[in-house]
């Protein structure tokens, strides 16, 4: 089980950047498909939104993850 | 608490696969329909010799179901009569479908509360004193916040994707609830701790 837990910290560690680069491949995407100033400035506050709310998420998990891997959470079981 | 999430993540696409099916009265079985007169509306397209025919024809299904197609036919003095795809509107279920609908709601309200239940008191338990405001306030409010207030902006840009269905969108909330099933299941201890009334 403690080995588990260490190996699934990397799997958090990993998962916070890569869903960080979906968001902004998607961002970027999305707002160049705009035709329209108005759709644009539209397509760029949501989306700043969406990165700006789950940055401090996905920053958060990789923390998580960070200290499963240090064996923080083996202390737990008791 | 963890099994409510598990039961989520296994039944939300056969639920709404259900919903979908059974309310797509395109295959429906129309022997002894009953159709009732159709209303025709003409009405002329301006600025254009062409006009709009539209008619709404109310259909009884066997089973008491019953829906209004409408079609749109533009006829133009050019190309004649142009036919549109008929459109089902105003749909009404039939009885039995209407409660099993009512029946699938409320298991998922079972699956909710399975969740919501023990949340308070687990989360009261998991944290010392000093920290207790912030934990349980801080993981509640993003859950119920983020991962649930941006569910239907991020359910639409998956079904925004290449070759999405109209179900891809529930891979979102199947997808948190599985990081939290497997988080839950994992890390945390369901035991009490020794110092919960410090």
């Amino acid at each position: 089980m403690n080995k588990l837990k260490r190996i699934l910290g990397l799997v958090w560690m990993a998962l916070g950047p890569i869903a960080m680069t979906f968001l902004f491949i998607q961002a970027i995407h999305k707002v160049s498909l705009t035709h329209t100033d108005i759709e644009r400035t539209n397509a760029i506050l949501q989306w700043g939104i969406i990165i700006f709310i789950f940055f401090p998420i996905c920053l958060g998990l990789m923390i998580f993850g960070f200290y499963a891997l240090k064996g923080e959470y083996e202390k737990l079981e008791s | 608490m963890l099994s409510g999430m598990l039961l989520g993540i296994v039944f939300y696409r056969p639920i709404y696969q259900t919903f979908l099916d059974d309310t797509d009265f395109s295959k429906a079985n129309l022997t002894n329909a009953t159709y009732q007169m159709p209303k025709v509306k003409h009405e002329l397209i301006p600025n254009t010799n062409d006009s709009l025919y539209t008619s709404t024809t109310k259909i009884t299904l066997k089973n008491g179901a019953s829906f209004n197609k409408v079609q749109a036919d533009t006829i133009s003095i050019k190309y004649g009569t142009i036919p549109a795809k008929a459109i089902i509107k105003d749909k009404v279920l039939s009885t039995p479908v209407f409660w099993k609908f009512i029946g699938l709601i409320f298991f998922q309200i079972l699956l909710v509360t399975m969740v919501y239940g023990p949340i308070a008191a687990f989360l009261v338990e998991l944290f010392p004193t000093k920290i207790r405001y912030t934990s349980m306030s801080l993981p509640y409010h993003i859950g119920n916040g983020v991962f649930g207030g941006l569910v239907p902006f991020i359910a639409t840009l998956i079904a925004s994707f290449e070759g999405a269905t109209p179900l891809s969108g529930l891979w979102y909330p199947i997808g948190i609830a599985a990081l939290s099933l497997v988080i839950g299941t994992v890390y945390l201890s369901n035991k009490r701790d020794e110092n919960v009334i410090d």
